[in-house]
């Protein structure tokens, strides 16, 4: 059964009939499942969810807490990691659907019933029409002409993903660097104590950081008279911000992690006992 | 992968904190709730979607940028709070999402929430909206939204990263009250500089039981408060053993000592 499930789900190399097998099977399965928890009576659905997530967070903790090799025994959980991996991303992947109907059906209506910026959606539409048409003939008949030209799919889905979608891209993240001025000129006005203290800090950081700031205390020698450390050397701009960034914001950073992280097992645990009752799903689902 | 093999002390530590974690909720549960200090930041949501709701304009919420997590799911958590109090003021929300997965539980969560509060009506088809997974796409969409929607009020929670001010500066810019609280640690002071409001470390975990007073989420803060003091400890005695260990090189507690501090070190 292992063997079956581990070359189930396994990788192929080619796209031949087991591969189109497989998916078929898996699509098959996933909407059984679906459709046995969807004709399941509504007070057991609950139970059944809080029992596959209890199942499926208790074989992580088993594979973690069995040791990976005793003696000539291996750990018999970790064999089948990627086959409980590959399983998830497969069921994650039917919520693709969701998605893609989510976006569609909202632009279809702003067209139809001509909401403000129905322009917007008329675009949309056809990039997402494009992309996909073309994004599969890429992948499928790379060498089709086009409306009987010499451009073949390949060339126009370049077009579209590099010539477009990646300029808009890069575009956006510059924008970025306006956004910062801008912020960075309100975070550094100087209405209180807090923010005084946060300017001169940057200021410091941000002059230890070029070579402008660094010339500013070059005059404070690293070695002593003897060629022994000069203690005063500490004062040179570019080490309190070293001393600033490592002594003061690293462990304030790692503070904030500690509780992070401590929030992070809180809410899991909480979630894999079923104990967020009241969080999401209150209403019977 | 990583195993409790690699490190027994650290895996006893990881079930401690475990057991005191469900400690907590099991107390809060059946014996004493907690209560939990003021947090400036959660007391700023209802004045936001108050506002909001007085100008006639919509909310913004938007969970980060990672698909179906814990990060995600503790962030429409406290969604789900503020959703009830947009409800019993009859304002509109908006929800955009950067995963169809987290798509499907969002609109579920705020379904439930509008129900409870007795306003089903109000929470159209398109309020929950995929726009896509693509993190700067996503950031020109929620920049769009903020923008043609004039939205009023703006709660940014879950895990963000570079585009991160793209949020909030175009929230500033359309005058909305900002509220933001992110795991992810360096984009905590771009939200300080942008936002109104900014919940730190831990406290994004213990919103949604400030919000919602529900036991077993209070319960779980105060397992975690002790977790804190357990690995406060921790730190503390080791940062002692260390330097005892500068002075003391052999015998008997140096040898204990570096077995103490050896504990919790990988490969032990």
């Amino acid at each position: 059964m292992g063997h079956f499930l581990h070359n189930f789900f396994g990788p192929v190399a080619h796209r031949n009939g087991v591969y189109y097998e497989k998916l078929v099977f898996g699509f098959l399965l996933v909407f059984a499942l679906l459709g046995i928890l969807q004709l399941a009576p509504r007070r057991w659905r609950k139970t059944i969810i809080a029992l596959v997530t209890f199942v499926g967070g208790l074989y992580y903790l088993a594979e973690f807490l069995y040791p990976y090799q005793t003696g000539p025994h291996k750990n018999p959980f970790t064999p089948y990691l990627d086959f409980v991996t590959n399983a998830s991303a497969v069921i994650t992947a039917f919520a693709i659907g969701v998605g893609t109907f989510s976006l569609l059906s909202l632009h279809a209506r702003n067209i139809v019933r001509r909401r403000g910026s129905w322009g917007n959606s008329i675009v949309l539409l056809a990039s997402f029409v494009a992309m996909t048409v073309f994004g599969l003939l890429n992948e499928y008949a790379p060498h089709l002409r086009v409306f009987h030209s010499k451009v073949t799919s390949a060339q126009v889905y370049n077009v579209l993903f590099m010539g477009g979608y990646t300029n808009l891209t890069s575009a956006m993240f510059a924008v970025i660097a306006f956004y910062i001025a801008s912020a960075a000129y309100r975070a550094f006005r100087i209405r209180s104590a807090e923010a005084g203290l946060l300017m001169a800090a940057a200021l410091i950081v941000m002059l230890g950081s070029v070579s402008f700031g660094t010339v500013l205390t070059s005059w404070i020698s690293l070695t002593g008279p003897h060629g022994v450390e000069n203690p005063m050397a500490n004062f040179r701009i570019e080490n309190i911000a070293q001393w600033l960034m490592m002594q003061v914001n690293s462990p304030a950073q790692r503070g904030i992690l500690f509780g992070l992280n401590l929030g992070w097992i809180a809410v899991s645990l909480r979630l894999w006992l079923s104990l967020e009752r009241g969080s999401y799903f209150d209403t019977e689902i | 992968m990583q195993h409790a093999s690699d490190s027994w002390p650290v895996a006893a530590l990881t079930l401690l904190i475990c057991a005191t974690i469900v400690g907590g909720v099991l107390s809060a549960q059946h014996w004493r709730l907690p209560s939990i200090r003021r947090i400036a930041g959660l007391n700023a949501i209802d004045e936001a979607v108050g506002r909001a709701t007085e100008m006639g304009r919509p909310v913004l919420m938007v969970p980060g940028l990672i698909g179906f997590d814990v990060v995600t799911l503790q962030a429409l958590a406290i969604f789900s709070e503020i959703a009830r109090s947009v409800a019993r003021l009859g304002n509109k929300i908006i929800l955009p999402t950067i995963d169809p997965v987290v798509q499907g539980v969002a609109e579920e969560t705020m379904r439930d929430a509008f129900a409870e509060a007795g306003r089903p009506d109000l929470l159209e088809e398109g309020d929950v909206r995929y726009l896509t997974t693509q993190q700067f796409a996503f950031a020109s969409g929620v920049a769009g939204i903020l923008v043609r929607e004039k939205v009023a009020a703006s709660f940014l929670f879950g895990a963000f990263y570079a585009e991160s001010l793209i949020f909030a500066e175009v929230g500033h810019q359309v005058g909305a009250v900002q509220v933001a609280g992110t795991t992810e640690t360096h984009q905590i002071p771009f939200f300080i500089a942008a936002c109104d409001y900014v919940i730190i470390g831990d406290e994004f975990y213990a919103a949604a039981s400030y919000i919602s007073k529900n036991p077993t989420l209070l319960g779980s803060i105060i397992g975690q408060d002790y977790c804190k003091v357990i690995l406060l400890a921790i730190v503390v005695l080791g940062c002692l053993a260390q330097t005892l260990l500068q002075h003391w090189h052999a015998g008997l507690v140096a040898h204990l000592l570096q077995h103490a501090v050896g504990l919790f070190r990988a490969g032990h």
